[in-house]
């Protein structure tokens, strides 16, 4: 039994590598430096912070955090944007990540209302159709938090330890 | 409109009409399962003369104000992850920059569902195609559940089949509209989707942290309907459905179901509790190993029943 789940899980863990190296759930090395002119990478650090603090007040599941940054880079990739218009993405990458994440209950007002209103409700909708656009819906990809999780298990499995004690590492 | 109405496709709104016909034409209605699963036709891709089966998801009327809903997201993110040759491919995903906001599905196109192909007066002689189908249409549920995506609407209907020279050339799994990734935290599910007639005992039962199981559950009255020519469990609710179940299956007991009467008080008052027919009786045409691999399959208890993967290593499917 146990060597058998052992083999199932070296199964998925090749599958989730795989799916990670898939080109289409990548973003572009270079995006920062080719094609966006008016952003930079501090802003992008910023606007992460500021979104790991939305997602603390809210309680929203750890992943959403890691999946809307993996939109936000993936479009981002694409098409260049204005400074002022950055926020609105990171908002609603984290609206779209909530609701396919969290099944969260959220409504489209209250994340725009996270921004002191700057984007009204109906930008938001608009940006949630550029992004699903160019990320053609595909939106689950493996990200830090699924492998963590992976490997917090063969660690448990490994020495019999309980999965709390790894969750605080 | 009115040239709309005039081809003989009033299923499509004037808005979707402008959506598609840049690029596609012969429309054919194919099968309907109303507003919430949307319609399903065929028609032909313009520049290559293609066939395919095209889906139309429309935003319900009281969750537009929220943007596109989870269960759209769901249903088409899932759909980009498969690719497995049992698994009805996703083409192309349509959105547009009109007005509109339903989500158009491009699928490729098989001929026949399973529902229809049972229907047909005078089948191929189907015993013979059991094994095929079976091996087939467990490869792609195994590739599923590697992935811990559950189906949770497995059905003849949703089973397309081709067929050459009277053999099964391609069997593809489809409608993942239901399906639904296991990630953790595991929260209870919902048990009201899918068709009571192929739902699993735990589902009826209405446990709510089921697992892969349910579909494999969901194979097993589909391999019998096959063999069968007709469904294994007739009724067109949940209670009448579980006691056809019961009838066939025996009442489960705390020795092959521990943890059932916990879970579920009304089965000690079968007692003594209901035997199981004999198989061999009901499937007089099935071989043994089929026997054995069905009633393994048809098992009670959602933790012994067989795993898609085991299910392919058995003896009767072995080539």
């Amino acid at each position: 039994m146990f060597i058998r789940r052992r083999k199932r899980g070296n199964k998925m863990y090749k599958y989730l590598c795989s799916v990670e190296k898939e080109k289409k759930r990548r973003p572009k090395m270079d995006y920062m430096k080719i094609l966006q002119k008016d952003i930079t990478p501090h802003m992008r650090g910023q606007l992460i912070d500021w979104l790991a603090e939305l997602a603390d007040n809210y309680n929203l599941l750890p992943n959403v955090i890691y999946l809307a940054v993996s939109y936000i880079d993936r479009y981002l990739s694409f098409h260049p944007i204005r400074k002022v218009r950055l926020q609105l993405l990171g908002v609603t990458s984290m609206y779209i990540a909530s609701k396919y994440e969290d099944l969260s209950t959220h409504n489209v007002e209250t994340f725009s209302v996270t921004t002191c209103n700057y984007y009204d409700k109906e930008e938001v909708l608009e940006m949630e159709n550029k992004i699903l656009k160019t990320l053609d819906f595909d939106l689950s990809s493996p990200t830090i938090m699924t492998f963590l999780e992976k490997f917090e298990e063969i660690a448990c499995e490994e020495n019999n330890a309980s999965s709390w004690k790894f969750k605080f590492l | 409109m009115e040239e709309i109405v005039h081809l003989g496709i009033p299923f499509l709104t004037p808005d979707q009409w402008d959506v598609i016909t840049p690029a596609y034409k012969d429309f054919e209605l194919i099968r309907s399962e109303g507003p919430r699963f949307g319609d399903m036709f065929k028609c032909k891709l313009k520049s290559t003369k293609e066939v395919v089966a095209m889906k139309i998801l429309t935003i319900p009327e009281d969750q537009k104000s929220n943007g596109i809903p989870y269960s759209i997201l769901n249903h088409v993110s899932i759909l980009k992850t498969l690719n497995h040759p049992n698994i009805l491919k996703l083409h192309t995903v349509l959105r547009t920059d009109l007005d509109v906001e339903d989500v158009f599905l491009v699928f490729e196109y098989i001929d026949v569902s399973l529902k229809k192909f049972l229907a047909t007066p005078f089948p191929i002689d189907v015993i013979k195609l059991g094994k095929p189908f079976l091996r087939q249409a467990l490869s792609g549920l195994a590739y599923l559940h590697v992935q811990k995506i559950i189906h949770r609407n497995l059905k003849p209907n949703n089973i397309l089949l081709s067929f050459q020279n009277h053999e099964i050339s391609k069997l593809k799994l489809t409608d993942f509209g239901v399906a639904k990734s296991i990630e953790p935290p595991l929260s209870p599910y919902s048990i009201n989707m899918g068709n009571p007639c192929y739902k699993a005992p735990e589902l009826l039962l209405g446990f709510t942290n089921y697992s892969t199981a349910v579909d494999i559950w969901s194979m097993g009255c589909i391999f019998a309907e096959m063999i069968k020519l007709q469904p294994l469990f007739i009724g067109n609710d949940g209670p009448k459905i579980l006691t056809e179940i019961f009838c066939l299956l025996g009442t489960p007991t705390e020795e092959n179901w521990p943890g059932v009467a916990s879970l579920c008080s009304f089965i000690q008052a079968f007692d003594p509790p209901i035997k199981p027919k004999d198989l061999a009786a009901e499937f007089p045409k099935l071989e043994p190993d089929g026997l054995d691999l069905l009633s393994r399959m048809l098992c009670l208890c959602p933790n012994s029943r067989i795993s898609a993967v085991e299910a392919l290593e058995h003896p009767y499917l072995r080539p």
